[in-house]
């Protein structure tokens, strides 16, 4: 089973990635120039031909109006968009800065089924080791779902979060940050780490000789980025079958609370 | 298929990459994703010391017919890089030059990187540039024009700014993209091929600091026609580099 655990939907006001934003950020010697832009498209439809496309049997999702607006009616739209296509579970996001209806929202969400919630401090502007946040983190904890954070501050993660108890994904963790990701999990048992960005050659299968498999997992950030490119750094790794399958699915099956959706 | 991968560098990473030595890990990578000639540049000279990074790819590129090299030039040291450049470019494994104007801390339209420019355009046919974003692309599309005879790759293609890249691409007959991006955004080859089309786009990887099936997964998900993937991968690389013909 083809799991993919980290893709969106919904729409973007400024056509402005974040990883533009990055690039923005850091032109050279203060050059002038307008930011720097890419045409994507979130729509549901688009991530729902790329999944269709690549045979992904279940997709992780959530409504950007969530992330950027409001949590409230992105979580309901994430909701609707997961009754309405079996393929996608719906993933549920809390920005922790509006502090009044978050704890009613957790609750909610849980009632109705929702097991996955996805964060973003850094585009939000807050941070994962602030007291808002782990009074969320403690009011998750006494509930059977699992955490997804952006990697970047793996450390705290696993320093701060983990010890709540619940499964935490590092979402995103590239070449400057993946050696982290590595001792972060060898310590936590609860600590995973998304694929999709691991383009190192060949680490995630020094990963895997590592640390083990059972902590990895595939995401693809569709539809932001090609399927392809993440994808293929798992299927075309040096790795035995079984561990592909663990990393592209099994692993999802097995350490997030996913029963109820699969 | 079989294919050239224009952006290849050698050397060691601040990266858990699994300890091998670094030329038999880029042959290894080669064999893997059928690469027939890997065109690179040593990351010891990019970080470090220009003139010992050149010789160790030098050295590399004299036992193995798979590896072909760029030499390293620096703005900061004019002198040293022209006499690199007369050192290297005689050999007939040395296709090149690279220039990295972040690692360098040269701005593109630094007088310093103008008389670099200047020097390449006289030494080198081919020149591989570090794009970060629109200002480079559009720097590099000056020194296009002003040196016709030089045929520049825009490493990375610009980044997020790659439809600007496209742009300059199709403006300047002698100015190619290459696509290796930490960042792989859906649609920017598409719209790339709709702006300035296969044949100003050649296939770079970045390995080993990236995996080649990463890039070649843009160029998958970009939905290429047969044609278009034997210009892209090979075709229009051979014809830069002076190679052999996919059936040479």
């Amino acid at each position: 089973m083809l799991i993919d655990i980290s893709t969106c939907f919904g729409k973007s006001p400024k056509k402005r990635l974040r990883y533009a934003n990055g690039v923005t950020g850091m032109r050279m010697f203060g050059e002038p120039g307008p930011p720097t832009t890419q045409e994507i498209d979130w729509s549901l439809d688009n991530l729902l031909a790329v999944l269709d496309k690549h045979q992904v049997d279940r997709a992780l999702t959530y409504s950007l109006r969530g992330k950027m607006y409001d949590f409230v009616d992105g979580n309901e739209e994430t909701w609707q968009a997961g009754q309405n296509h079996p393929q996608l579970i719906p993933v549920a996001t809390i920005d922790p800065q509006r502090y009044f209806g978050c704890r009613e929202e957790i609750q909610r969400c849980v009632d109705r089924g929702f097991r996955i919630f996805r964060f973003f401090p850094d585009e939000q502007g807050w941070s994962i080791s602030a007291l808002p946040f782990l009074k969320i983190c403690e009011e998750l904890a006494e509930h059977d779902v699992a955490v997804m954070l952006p990697a970047g501050g793996q450390t705290t993660i696993g320093t701060v979060i983990c010890p709540f108890g619940f499964n935490v994904v590092a979402i995103g963790a590239g070449y400057a940050n993946v050696t982290e990701s590595i001792v972060v999990a060898a310590e936590y048992e609860n600590f995973f780490c998304e694929t999709s960005l691991i383009h190192t050659a060949d680490t995630i299968s020094a990963m895997v000789a590592e640390i083990g498999a059972h902590q990895l997992v595939f995401g693809s950030n569709s539809p932001e980025s090609y399927f392809e490119a993440a994808y293929n750094l798992v299927a075309d790794a040096q790795l035995s079958a079984a561990h592909k399958d663990a990393i592209l699915g099994g692993n999802a099956r097995q350490y997030l609370p996913l029963e109820e959706w699969l | 298929m079989k294919k050239i991968d224009v952006h290849v560098h050698l050397g060691y990473w601040p990266c858990p990459i699994p300890s091998m030595d670094p030329v038999d890990r880029l042959l290894q990578l080669c064999d893997r994703e059928n690469i027939a000639y890997a065109v690179c540049s040593s990351f010891l000279a990019l970080c470090y010391d220009m003139q010992e990074g050149n010789a160790e790819l030098a050295k590399a590129a004299a036992e193995h017919q798979q590896l072909l090299g760029y030499v390293y030039v620096n703005a900061n040291y004019l002198d040293q890089s022209v006499a690199e450049m007369e050192r290297y470019l005689a050999l007939e494994y040395f296709v090149g030059v690279k220039i990295h104007t972040r690692l360098s801390g040269v701005a593109g339209n630094a007088p310093e990187m103008a008389e670099l420019m200047a020097a390449v355009a006289q030494w080198s046919p081919v020149l591989l540039v570090h794009t970060t974003d629109q200002n480079a692309a559009q720097q590099m599309g000056r020194y296009a024009e002003a040196y016709p005879q030089l045929t520049i790759i825009l490493g990375h293609a610009a980044h997020t700014d790659s439809d600007e890249a496209a742009r300059i691409a199709r403006i300047h007959p002698n100015i190619y993209l290459d696509f290796c991006c930490g960042w792989p955004g859906a649609g920017k080859i598409e719209r790339a091929l709709a702006i300035c089309g296969a044949e100003k786009i050649v296939f770079g990887t970045d390995m080993d600091l990236h995996a080649p099936a990463f890039t070649r997964g843009m160029f998958e998900g970009a939905g290429l026609t047969e044609e278009q993937q034997k210009m892209i991968y090979y075709d229009n690389a051979a014809q830069i580099f002076g190679l052999p013909a996919q059936n040479g």
